[in-house]
């Protein structure tokens, strides 16, 4: 659907994506295209889907219909191979409440079968989203933003090929959105597909440089971020939301 | 809002909250059974013909169904019992956290909810307890047979009703007051102190032989004199029922003075409490399945309402035991009985452990199995280990070593039914998950009505199962229990491969992951 354009194949491939929770159509006939080093931002009002797809795309939820490629890999058919290339901070907590960041790093680790440097990658992400002093206390007693930030650290630990990111700046401080989004860069930069779902429209185009618009589980339009800047911008996306 | 109609409102809401028709139907038929059986039992009791009997021909008039008075008997029971449930009232909102939540604090925290809404609340969930209310079935049984005379049983029923009331709503005051004595650092200590000159007091009792005589100058003595005088008309009852209502109304006063306090009164772990020290880390573990199964040990023991419940579930029957001095056919029983208790901790909704990070861990790259594995040993570790510990304690009080008979009869009875217990966990927490924080001091792994039902359901379990087992320490041959162990295992493991195929359908998983992670 969207028009990001790289020689290399997409990094998200969707189409004709359907979830359905038995009467409700959460995502209905959904096409979507994250090229490998693409941002692309998933806009819309509440409900309109954002989640589900992102749920999908991170391997947690089965779609009902469509074909869904993350990394290349068929998420349907080996969700295993594909939960390996990507990296999913869900929208809401995200986290075992009472364990530690570092034991949430270790899980993730062990369970990605990543190399002895894992440990050096940890803290350095701990250090730059301002982690390191919180990193062996439970996570039941962080802060809303503190728990976001940690949800972004465990997305991008592995340097996944797919990057899919379900609010990252929620009540998270400037220096913790700074930092993501510099990770998001990062990711960006060494080729991996970034799908950042948010409401904070100005984050979401500092992020990105596609933004797709979702109503009603159905794409409704697809433009450039940067036509979404400024006070045009806003308008024009508060149009496409009605 | 006045707190009668906060109490009515929260249960309406909760009552709302059931969405499932089946479940709604299974509560009302609970409640009904339990309300019908209670007056059943409570006015069988008193038409049960006594007649004359001597020493030498109660066996043969049991068999031959002639009339036995064993009022003599049972009545001399009812004091301890009595006491008992006293204990009960007292430790289970101990163990609760000061009360039950008609809906977690947590959810309520934007809302000028009253102390008194809370208190009532609490109280009017105190009956939603197996345990409470199985003993209300045996005091109603026994008064109801036990206390005859022209005003029973109504008169003597109606003030042994009085004392429960009275009991549990005291046991509801101290629950609060210990809430409030555990917010600082000197009240723990105090509290592990109270609790370690209880246990001393009851040893030294259990060790000295004094605990017959303890037990025939129980205070609770001079509540079934006064049901015998109710049963006579006797108008010395009557100050007996003042005291008692005198009792109830200054405890609930108390209760809510008591959680007034508790809930006011800043505690010197700071907002977090133990959330906020750091743990110490350790080694990675060898392979994913040890990474969760960690993870998860933590989530338990990490847990304040779950470490205070196995606390609880550990000592209190251990005490029981001591007291009792149980011969090997009920320590039988005992066993069973801890197994399903354990269960309610959080095994019936194991799921719910990993909180909102179960969609976290949901999109990483293992094998589905190897959480619910995880899960099922975490589970195990726990019922086990509270059977365990029970067992040995109730053992060494018994005095005498078990012979082969029923040694096998209690190892395979305790094994029997850890299993079936285990497996009926894994198929609730996949089959009707809820969302649980397992966090707060009141916190609960499901709803207050769906806690009741799945007590009733272990109870229903496990009774029979421990019952068989019960009876085989006394014969044919040790062969018995073996095989009725090995046929319960084949049974938990039907059971487990269900849940296992369930699990590993992609739909179900997400329906599990998306309702405990929920919020």
């Amino acid at each position: 659907m969207t028009s990001v354009s790289h020689p290399a194949p997409p990094g998200v491939d969707v189409r004709g994506l359907q979830v359905r929770f038995g009467p409700v159509t959460a995502v209905a006939d959904l096409d979507l295209q994250v090229a490998p080093g693409a941002g692309v931002a998933l806009v819309g009002r509440n409900g309109a889907g954002k989640s589900t797809t992102l749920r999908v795309l991170g391997g947690v939820l089965p779609p009902s219909a469509g074909t869904v490629l993350v990394g290349g890999v068929d998420a349907v058919r080996d969700p295993r191979l594909a939960r390996e290339r990507v990296g999913y901070c869900p929208d809401v907590g995200g986290l075992v409440p009472r364990a530690t960041p570092w034991e949430h790093l270790q899980l993730a680790a062990r369970l990605r079968g990543m190399g002895a440097d894992w440990e050096d990658r940890a803290h350095d992400l701990l250090t730059r989203f301002d982690l390191a002093t919180a990193a062996d206390r439970v996570t039941a007693g962080f802060s809303h933003g503190m728990g976001r930030r940690m949800s972004v650290v465990l997305a991008a630990f592995h340097r996944p090929s797919v990057l899919l990111l379900d609010e990252p700046f929620d009540g998270v401080d400037p220096l913790g959105v700074e930092a993501t989004l510099e990770e998001i860069r990062s990711a960006r930069l060494r080729g991996a597909a970034v799908l950042v779902s948010t409401h904070l429209l100005g984050l979401a185009v500092q992020a990105c440089d596609e933004a797709v618009v979702l109503r009603q589980g159905r794409v409704v339009a697809a433009a450039p971020a940067a036509e979404l800047a400024g006070e045009d911008g806003e308008a024009r996306y508060r149009e496409l939301l009605r | 809002m006045r707190s009668k109609s906060q109490v009515l409102a929260l249960v309406a809401l909760r009552w709302s909250m059931v969405r499932s028709p089946g479940v709604r139907a299974g509560l009302l038929a609970a409640v009904s059974v339990a309300v019908g059986t209670l007056v059943a039992l409570a006015l069988a009791g008193s038409s049960v013909p006594l007649g004359r009997a001597t020493v030498a021909d109660v066996s043969a008039g049991d068999f031959l169904g002639r009339a036995v008075d064993r009022t003599g008997e049972v009545g001399a029971l009812l004091p301890p019992v009595l006491l008992a449930f006293l204990a009960l009232a007292v430790v289970a909102p101990v163990a609760a956290g000061g009360g039950y939540d008609l809906v977690p604090d947590s959810q309520l925290v934007a809302y000028p909810v009253r102390v008194r809404t809370l208190v009532r609340g609490s109280l009017l969930l105190s009956p939603l307890n197996v345990a409470w209310y199985v003993q209300v079935l045996v005091i109603a049984l026994a008064t109801s047979y036990a206390v005859r005379g022209p005003g029973a049983p109504y008169l003597s029923l109606g003030l042994v009703a009085a004392y429960l009331l009275a009991a549990t709503v005291v046991g509801q005051a101290l629950g609060w007051l210990l809430v409030g004595v555990r917010r600082t650092r000197r009240g723990r200590a105090s509290t592990w102190v109270l609790l370690a000159l209880v246990l001393a007091l009851v040893g030294w009792t259990v060790v000295t032989d004094r605990m017959a005589g303890v037990l025939e100058t129980l205070p609770t003595s001079a509540v079934v004199s006064a049901a015998q005088d109710a049963a006579r008309l006797d108008p010395r009852s009557l100050p007996a029922v003042l005291v008692l209502g005198l009792v109830t109304v200054l405890a609930y006063l108390g209760a809510v003075r008591a959680a007034d306090w508790a809930l006011r009164r800043p505690g010197d772990l700071g907002i977090d409490g133990p959330a906020a020290r750091p743990v110490r880390r350790r080694a990675t573990a060898a392979t994913p399945y040890r990474a969760l199964l960690e993870v998860d040990r933590a989530s338990v023991w990490r847990s304040q309402p779950l470490r205070r419940g196995i606390l609880v579930l550990a000592v209190l029957p251990v005490v029981a035991a001591l007291v009792a001095g149980l011969p090997w056919s009920s320590i039988a029983l005992l066993g069973p009985l801890v197994a399903s208790g354990a269960a309610l901790l959080f095994g019936v909704n194991a799921l719910s452990l990993d909180g909102s990070g179960a969609v976290w861990i949901a999109s990483l790259p293992q094998d589905p199995l190897v959480v619910l594995r995880s899960k099922a040993r975490v589970v195990t570790e726990v019922v086990a280990g509270s059977v365990v510990v029970v067992l040995v304690g109730a053992g060494l009080r018994s005095g005498s070593w078990p012979d082969l008979q029923q040694a096998t009869s209690v190892v395979a009875g305790s094994v029997a039914c850890t299993a079936l217990v285990v497996a009926t966990c894994l198929r609730l927490s996949v089959v009707r998950p809820h969302r649980a924080d397992l966090r707060g001091p009141r916190d609960t792994p499901a709803p207050p009505g769906t806690m009741a039902l799945y007590s009733i359901r272990l109870a229903l379990l496990t009774t029979p199962v421990a019952l068989v087992f019960a009876v085989l320490t006394v014969g044919p041959t040790p062969a018995a229990p073996v095989l009725g162990a090995a046929l319960c295992l084949a049974w938990a493991r039907w059971s487990w491969r269900g849940t296992r195929r369930r699990w590993l359908d992609a739909d179900t998983r997400a329906r599990v992951v998306s309702t405990v992670a929920a919020g």
